[in-house]
């Protein structure tokens, strides 16, 4: 569903993403896990369309983002780690902004958007003002949004900032049945735990590549370590962090 | 001093690190900015250089009535607003900026902290009078033959003189933020400014002052013009600023040029230090008022319940939906969701504030006496060029108030277009759409009615309707250009959307355009001038020189607005996320 082939991006001296390759077929939660600055953000950025890579090609669905960008997008769906919404438009407004960008069909928009706004727990503020909403309210509105969607592909960058363990287990939940339903979802995230319990795949980045892909097993067999946890497969293959070094 | 050092240190590394590592955007906004604001200097200073020696030529004595007299009015109308500009400026500096948090848990002086801030709340109220303000003492200057010691005198007097009411501007909004919250006086005060001033032209026009000095009551005009009254009461700084720049243009005594030199330095001293207190004393529970009001804002309103009971939408938003459906859906849902948050931004309060002011406009157009006996035709033309030029300024000040902000807010949002199966080129379309219907409809009905009332020629109406519908379109897509240009600060700080260097650069590229325009345009009005005051018919060569004219004014204004579209374009597809 996603191909991601020899992806290239730079800022002027800075390698952000260096030949990076992936792959991720449906039904399949795919995790990129990595330090501050291994460029998962950049990867993300371009595969939504946000940037556009220097070299290499991008293809969701079939469909090459740089090449075919409407047809790539109404299959997508992504949810940005710092997520501004319009702050002057009413939850219920903005489903509505979204649903006619997507030209979603007008039954399936209602039943779809009151059915997430009650599953985020935003049916009673759906004619508030978003600029009145907290940080956790608007990450929920923004999942609404994707959900209500049926999207094939969804991106989500850092999606649980600033979600109560409540919204985090109601997101995990969703991200299950999604891919029951066939969907593609691609998780960035620097919770270890998250990405070790519901991820099929995990990819770590560092430096702009990927320096492991696979399942936790793969990657224990890769990092050649017989370490439990994936937070020391991590650290091992991504940080010059030695476990028990004497601290300030 | 040292922590004032500290503190100004961020701006002077950033425009070190500008400077000495080569960044190109930094090295194109500072030529961008030498050549258009010198080119403006040269040509406002050559301008009034013409426009003062005709005068002096036609009559000694009432050129020196003239200029005394306009230089004490506009000095008192660069002081008060100045004290709007140094309310409004301290309004951000001292409370909204982003840092403040960081500096106050910081063990940096209050003092330090005062003196850093009060430089920028200076820079930013003054930057544009300067430009504005330097032809005026330099056209004087070339004119009375001054040494080169005169210039940097009156700018030195310029610059002290500015101070005084930037800083009672900036005292009145120190003292303000203990009782009302920042924001909303900022959104209050900016309407107010409006209504105080289209009440003070309405009280103007139903005293109309021009009625009690009647010109033929004098024997010349000379006396005509001494009788009218300019504010210079003795107390008042411009009075001390035109005294001393006087005295150093005819070289009369040094004695009495110093005493007003000391009287404006010290009152400028003087009002500096009691801002500080007035610091010290206020700023911090006035910042703290401000911070207090975010967490008072969450309610439920009772009219979203009542729409929750009802299960519908409000009836404006179907009867907007209804009426943009014909834009199709992606272009009706983007325009639907402009006139949502244009209608709930404080912007709209000022529209309809503009609107007034658009009819109080009219009103003074209607007002104004056009029936000299032998000066009819003269004064018509004149009045009429005059008149495009200022509603062209309108609709520049139209755009950059509501246009440019509201494009560069979108950079916050821009993440959900661009990852939506809609192109940038429909973005930036409904964009131009939406805002061009109000702008033109503004335009359009100033130009229209305004020349009505002049009674100008039909085909000269059509002429200037067709100037402002080309220029409608033309700084609007500049807005859009600049705009697009700035969209990152929106995910910095929108609040300074206003008072960036982009918003400056699109004013002074649209008086460039509207000078181009009007140069443009002498040539009609000049023609049709002649042909009204000799009773006679056009020339071929006329027709040609009019059709050459409105052919240069297709052209360059289609020119800008399809080259500001396209870079409108690159801005959105190169934006940093």
């Amino acid at each position: 569903m996603i191909e991601m082939l020899n992806c290239t991006k730079r800022y002027g001296e800075l390698v952000a993403v260096n030949n990076l390759s992936l792959g991720v077929g449906e039904s399949e939660i795919f995790g990129l896990l990595g330090p501050n600055g291994a460029g998962k953000s950049t990867t993300i950025k371009m595969m939504v369309g946000l940037v556009r890579p220097d070299s290499g090609t991008i293809k969701i669905g079939g469909y090459d983002i740089g090449r075919d960008p409407v047809d790539a997008k109404k299959i997508l769906a992504y949810v940005p780690e710092k997520g501004y919404v319009y702050e002057k438009l009413t939850a219920w407004e903005y489903l509505t902004f979204i649903s006619g960008l997507y030209d979603m069909n007008e039954e399936a928009f209602r039943k779809n958007a009151s059915e997430y706004l009650g599953i985020f727990g935003l049916s009673d503020w759906k004619d508030e003002i978003i600029g009145n909403f907290s940080t956790g309210m608007k990450q929920r509105l923004l999942l609404s949004a994707v959900f209500m969607r049926s999207p094939k592909v969804v991106i989500l960058d850092e999606p649980h900032n600033g979600l109560d363990p409540k919204g985090v287990r109601l997101l995990k939940d969703l991200l299950f049945k999604l891919r029951r339903e066939g969907t593609t979802i691609i998780l960035s995230t620097h919770i270890i735990a998250i990405a070790e319990e519901i991820c099929d795949t995990i990819a770590i980045v560092n430096r702009g590549s990927v320096v492991a892909q696979g399942t936790r097993e793969d990657l224990r067999h890769y990092a050649r370590s017989s370490d439990k946890n994936l937070e020391d497969i991590f650290l091992r293959l991504t940080s010059d962090y030695e476990d028990g070094r004497d601290l300030p | 001093m040292k922590g004032i050092a500290v503190l100004m240190a961020p701006v002077l590394w950033s425009i070190k690190n500008d400077l000495f590592r080569l960044n190109r955007s930094f090295y194109r906004k500072l030529i961008f900015f030498g050549v258009s604001s010198g080119i403006l200097l040269l040509l406002f200073t050559r301008l009034l250089t013409i426009a003062m020696t005709k005068l002096q030529s036609t009559s000694a004595d009432l050129f020196g009535l003239l200029l005394m007299k306009g230089y004490s009015l506009i000095f008192v109308i660069v002081f008060f607003i100045q004290i709007v500009n140094g309310f409004i400026f301290s309004l951000d500096v001292f409370f909204q900026s982003r840092d403040l948090e960081v500096l106050f848990t910081s063990p940096v002086k209050r003092t330090s902290l005062f003196f850093s801030r009060l430089v920028g709340v200076h820079i930013k109220a003054s930057w544009m009078l300067i430009i504005f303000g330097i032809p005026l003492l330099f056209a004087v200057g070339i004119l009375y033959r001054a040494s080169f010691f005169y210039y940097g005198v009156a700018l030195i007097l310029f610059a002290a003189f500015s101070t005084v009411p930037v800083n009672i501007g900036a005292t009145l909004s120190l003292v303000f933020s203990n009782f009302f919250h920042v924001r909303r006086m900022k959104t209050v005060l900016l309407s107010a400014g409006v209504v105080a001033t289209a009440l003070l032209i309405t009280l103007l026009r139903i005293f109309r002052p021009e009625r009690l000095v009647n010109p033929e009551l004098f024997a010349n005009v000379t006396f005509f013009i001494a009788e009218i009254k300019a504010p210079s009461f003795i107390l008042l700084p411009n009075r001390w600023l035109s005294e001393a720049l006087f005295a150093f243009l005819e070289r009369s005594s040094p004695s009495t040029a110093l005493i007003f030199i000391a009287l404006l330095f010290s009152t400028s001293y003087i009002t500096t230090m009691f801002l500080l207190l007035v610091f010290k004393r206020y700023h911090y529970r006035g910042w703290g008022l401000l911070h207090e009001g975010d967490f008072v804002r969450l309610k439920h309103s009772p009219h979203s319940s009542l729409t929750v009971l009802c299960g519908k939408e409000p009836l404006s938003n179907r009867v907007i939906q209804r009426l943009l459906s014909a834009f199709g859906k992606r272009s009706g849902t983007l325009l639907r969701k402009d006139v949502l948050c244009q209608m709930r931004d404080a912007n709209v309060h000022q529209l309809l504030i503009l609107f007034f002011l658009v009819i109080i406009y009219l009103f003074s157009i209607a007002s104004l006496p056009l029936n000299w006996i032998g000066y009819e035709t003269q004064l018509k033309y004149v009045v009429s060029f005059l008149n495009l030029g200022l509603i062209l300024v309108i609709i520049a000040s139209l755009c950059s108030r509501l246009v440019y902000p509201a494009i560069v807010s979108e950079g916050a949002f821009l993440w959900i277009m661009k990852t939506s199966p809609v192109t940038s080129r429909r973005f930036i379309w409904t964009k131009f759409l939406f805002f061009l219907v109000p702008v033109f409809l503004a335009g359009q009905l100033l130009t229209i009615a305004s020349s009505l009332i002049i009674g100008i020629e039909a085909a000269f109406i059509v002429l200037q309707s067709a100037t402002a519908a080309l220029l409608s379109c033309s700084l609007l897509s500049m807005a859009v250009s600049f705009g697009s240009s700035d969209m990152r600060r929106a995910q910095e700080d929108s609040s300074e959307a206003r008072s960036s260097t982009e918003s400056a650069a699109y004013l002074l590229v649209s008086v460039l355009l509207i000078f181009l325009t009007l140069a443009l345009e002498v040539a009609p009005v000049f023609l049709y001038f002649l042909k009204e005051s000799k009773q006679s018919v056009f020339t071929q060569k006329a027709w040609l020189v009019m059709a050459g004219v409105i052919f240069l004014l297709l052209f360059v204004n289609l020119l800008v607005t399809f080259f500001s579209v396209r870079l409108s374009l690159e801005k959105i597809e190169k934006h940093p996320f």
